[in-house]
């Protein structure tokens, strides 16, 4: 069994990626780190010096959890223009 | 035609006998009765044509009503108060002229209490770039009573597509003593605060002394990591904006000792801003005007607010990400 998790990609990710949002096929029981992983694996090195921050279904997660099918995520990293 | 309650007052003196009409409804007049102003009370229903007479000043509570009355009965001799009754009578008690913000008095969320509390409160701009002057012209703009503005920079010929505020003739000039000097002039009931320098651990005390709110425009992590502490350790909120490309955030942390910005973010090694990957000059406009929006919503106790939340916005597809942060 799979699950489809619905990456929204933003900022430093969006740009790894060139994507505004991806779907990734993913074990069922994958949890929240498991997709930073794949973000990472995916994009090689891009995205090796920031340490992202995740929010599931537009909740920040403070630490690991298990995802369900269809579930959005967001890897939300620091900015610093102004 | 418009009258404000200065001019008013010293019509009054010159003629003590003026028609005055208050055509507000009963509640109103009963809730807010106008100080020291003789006047006849008539509703809108009732007022005939022979009531006004040339130099009739018409009232009502926020002077929205009476002058489109005026408007659309083309009275062509009578005033509309601006302002209306809620502006008379701040006048009256504090001898300040609140009528250049009917349009926000008229809110049910300001009103002359809050336009009362948006007048005594303090705010500091950290960062007068994109964001910051964005943030210094309407917090200007609504009255607040205090603006610190804070940024040891100088005006730069690349600043100008997204800092249009400055003219092409302050290049190489203070950030923070020009700006005071342009917002001088918008607002007399604004008292402006330059300070040349940045931020550091040492002197953010001093600066940020007597202060309810701080407005974080800079444009690099460490600064925030400073503003984060200190607001932590005072107990102020801060508006946090931080731009990508055509990206921007904004959040409010440290709202009653709510979240704070070091709660969500690393101290990434991120050697990127501004000058270095680009930015359109309309997005930090967009943020920053969240960012003023956000300090009128903590002065005012409006809610929903950003406090404890992460707002992304897109300029590219304006679509906008809000993420719970508890």
């Amino acid at each position: 069994m799979s699950i489809e998790i619905k990456v929204k990609c933003f900022a430093h990710v969006k740009n790894a990626i060139g994507k505004d949002i991806i779907s990734l096929k993913m074990k069922e029981n994958s949890t929240s780190d498991d997709v930073e992983k794949m973000i990472r694996k995916m994009t090689n090195s891009k995205l090796n010096n920031i340490s992202f921050k995740i929010a599931v279904n537009q909740k920040y997660v403070s630490s690991n959890i298990s995802l369900n099918d269809g579930d959005e995520v967001v890897l939300i990293s620091p900015v610093q223009g102004g | 035609m418009n009258i404000s309650p200065k001019k008013l007052q010293k019509l009054i003196l010159e003629n003590p006998l003026i028609n005055i009409i208050d055509l507000r409804n009963d509640n109103q007049k009963k809730n807010n009765p106008l100080k020291n102003l003789k006047r006849r009370d008539i509703s809108f229903e009732k007022i005939k044509d022979s009531d006004l007479n040339d130099n009739t000043i018409l009232i009502c509570q926020f002077g929205i009503e009476t002058e489109k009355f005026i408007i659309e009965k083309k009275l062509s001799n009578v005033y509309n108060l601006i302002g209306g009754a809620a502006a008379w009578n701040y006048y009256i008690s504090k001898k300040e002229d609140i009528s250049r913000y009917a349009r926000q008095l008229v809110l049910p969320q300001v009103g002359e209490k809050g336009q009362k509390q948006i007048l005594e409160s303090k705010v500091s701009i950290i960062g007068l770039g994109g964001l910051g002057t964005v943030v210094a012209q309407y917090l200007v703009g609504a009255g607040i009573g205090t603006i610190k503005l804070i940024d040891g920079d100088i005006i730069s010929l690349t600043n100008l597509h997204r800092q249009p505020i400055y003219p092409i003739s302050s290049i190489g000039d203070s950030k923070s003593k020009t700006l005071k000097k342009i917002l001088s002039d918008v607002n007399e009931n604004c008292s402006l605060i330059s300070y040349d320098e940045y931020i550091d651990d040492e002197n953010i005390s001093e600066i940020l002394i007597d202060t309810d709110i701080i407005v974080d425009a800079t444009d690099n992590i460490n600064s925030r990591f400073i503003i984060d502490r200190f607001c932590k350790k005072s107990k102020i909120p801060f508006v946090y904006g931080a731009l990508y490309k055509f990206e921007g955030q904004v959040a409010v942390f440290n709202h009653n000792s709510g979240i704070s910005y070091s709660d969500i973010f690393s101290n990434n090694k991120i050697n990127e801003n501004c000058n270095d990957i680009g930015i359109l000059g309309m997005l930090p406009s967009i943020i920053g005007n969240i960012q003023s929006l956000e300090v009128l919503k903590i002065i005012l106790k409006i809610s929903p607010n950003l406090s404890e939340k992460l707002l992304i916005y897109d300029g590219l597809s304006h679509t906008m990400e809000k993420i719970e942060l508890i």
